[in-house]
């Protein structure tokens, strides 16, 4: 495998030479980085706290082997799945070459293992028990190895994903007819904000905001961070896809007879009149309450959102038009 | 008379990397103007400096007499831009691509010409659908649609025909012919398809280094049609020559 994967690896390290060369900060930033985070890594595996976790984890094998496995298994099987998405579609497909699938399938599991090696080494030499040490490194390799045997042959049901429109409507068709209307362009990035709201997207948030709910909140609690959940991530995806589309409008519309004004209100109207729908749906939410104190500061925290987009909205929109070359 | 475009002394580039060098070119009004050129030649950063997409780094550009960099709204009224199509707005259908155009030059609705291109396009199912669902041949159906929107006096197509359907790039030749024979527009297109240069324009130029080495016109083209190597072997002579210039001369 090693001279088959040659050049995917050389087109990889090519690139990221060429990044590296373009790109001055990233250059010199890059070694401090990696021993900022390395220096992290190990005053992160030489607190009591980890060794303490590592030990209570070296009595229960059997559980952590399972885990282990679980973890690896559905990894593999993900990432392989990507991957394989991502070498039939490189430049590099069409070569006489094998492809080299295990390769790079293989090297996130290995990344993980030694960062978690890495870990256990330092917790090693700063008060680890080498018996604790090996009862928890022992299950974690063979759960891990046979955990990506099973995720490299695990065939989940592949879905089919289509193109972003999927999650945005059509608005407005009308057979036969057309007129003549900057306002479309506000849709842009209404249908922007769907894409990134798709349940897809959003549910991923939900899990993270469940996860992190003590084990004794009330199901009405539960439904509120739920509800607060998506309320913030649809307002802060609006204000993304206002800044988006300004910049990839402005570029499209270059060499139309458009003004600055015309542009900013129909771009940023529809997405602010959603923006302030969000806002007052939260602020009723609140109100159900029954804590005045509660409903005034988030009267005063939408107020100050609300401005914050518009001002927002028309900063990008004057950037994205200066960067133009006239008009 | 005022020609449709006036180019004098264009220079632009990316950075420190100039790509057009002291370029001057006149397009007279209902002309069809063909620009040539290798790849990397500099037609698009051309294109895009007429667009207003490119701040040029020196240089004028006027459309029918009026300066783009000075009166840019006024100019725009009169430019039909063929944008890129992977530049296209993915989340939005044909309709509104068409509808916001429209408004951004002031119509009303869809001038007759545009709409018998949009049924010779056989487009109008795809109105109503996101323009990330389109195939090339489609978004390329598009952007020629939005340049040609409102009958501009000056249109501006990079590589239109690449995609087209056989039927689909004949309506267009013809339709932008016609445009041109009446007086109601002219063209420049940026292209590779000699044939279509060789029937169609009415001049042509070879860009090469960031400047126009050689200009044919009318009836040189006509000329060439006629002859064994045709416009092919005219453009393979013209850039010998300009890079061999002891063995041309």
């Amino acid at each position: 495998m090693g001279t088959h994967s040659t050049p995917h690896a050389q087109a990889r390290r090519l690139q990221w030479r060429n990044v590296l060369a373009r790109h001055a900060l990233l250059r010199w930033s890059c070694a401090p980085l990696a021993a900022a985070l390395l220096a992290a890594l190990g005053w992160g595996a030489s607190r009591p706290g980890w060794i303490t976790l590592l030990r209570g984890c070296a009595v229960h094998p059997l559980l952590l082997a399972v885990l282990a496995l679980a973890l690896t298994a559905a990894g593999t099987s993900r990432h392989k799945r990507r991957v394989q998405g991502r070498l039939a579609l490189s430049w590099l497909a069409a070569l006489p070459i094998e492809t080299p699938l295990l390769h790079e399938v293989a090297r996130l599991p290995l990344a993980v293992g030694a960062l978690v090696l890495a870990a256990i080494g330092v917790a090693l030499s700063t008060g680890l028990p080498s018996a604790d040490a090996g009862g928890v490194l022992l299950p974690l390799a063979i759960g891990a190895g046979i955990g990506f045997v099973t995720g490299w042959y695990w065939r989940r049901a592949e879905r089919e994903l289509g193109p972003g429109s999927w999650y945005a409507s059509v608005r407005r068709a009308r057979a036969g007819t057309l007129r003549a209307s900057l306002r479309p362009l506000g849709y842009w990035a209404l249908a922007r904000t769907r894409v990134w709201g798709r349940p897809r997207v959003t549910a991923r948030q939900v899990l993270v905001v469940l996860l992190g709910l003590p084990m004794a909140t009330p199901g009405a609690q539960a439904l509120a961070a739920v509800a607060a959940t998506l309320i913030v991530w649809h307002l802060l995806a609006l204000l993304a896809a206002v800044v988006r589309v300004a910049f990839a409008a402005a570029w499209w519309m270059a060499p139309t007879p458009t003004r600055l004004g015309r542009f900013t209100a129909a771009l940023v109207h529809l997405a602010w009149l959603r923006q302030l729908a969000a806002c007052v749906l939260a602020l009723a939410a609140l109100a159900a309450f029954g804590r005045p104190a509660l409903l005034h500061r988030g009267a005063a925290l939408a107020g100050a959102w609300l401005t914050l987009c518009v001002i927002s909205g028309a900063t990008a929109c004057a950037i994205a038009w200066r960067r133009r070359a006239h008009g | 008379m005022t020609a449709a475009l006036s180019v004098q002394g264009l220079s632009a580039g990316y950075g420190a990397h100039r790509v057009l060098s002291e370029l001057s070119l006149e397009i007279g009004s209902g002309q069809w103007f063909a620009l040539l050129g290798p790849n990397g030649a500099g037609k698009t950063t051309l294109l895009h400096c007429i667009g207003g997409l490119l701040a040029p780094q020196s240089g004028q550009i006027t459309v029918s007499g009026i300066p783009l960099q000075g009166r840019a709204l006024e100019a725009k009224r009169l430019l039909g831009f063929g944008c890129a199509p992977e530049r296209l707005p993915d989340l939005l259908t044909g309709r509104q691509c068409l509808e916001i155009h429209a408004a951004a030059k002031q119509l009303r609705t869809l001038d007759e010409g545009t709409s018998s291109l949009v049924r010779a396009f056989e487009f109008e199912p795809l109105l109503d659908r996101f323009v990330d669902t389109y195939s090339t041949g489609s978004r390329q159906k598009l952007a020629v649609l939005l340049a040609l929107l409102g009958e501009p006096a000056l249109i501006v197509l990079d590589e239109a025909f690449n995609g087209l359907d056989p039927a689909s790039a004949l309506a267009l030749k013809r339709q932008l012919r016609e445009r041109v024979a009446g007086g109601r527009s002219s063209v420049l297109l940026a292209t590779h398809a000699l044939d279509v240069v060789e029937r169609y324009a009415d001049r042509a130029a070879l860009l090469l280094g960031g400047r126009l080495v050689h200009t044919w016109e009318a009836q040189e083209l006509a000329a060439l049609r006629g002859s064994a190597a045709g416009l092919e072997g005219a453009v393979a002579a013209a850039a010998a020559a300009t890079a061999n210039p002891s063995s041309a001369a």
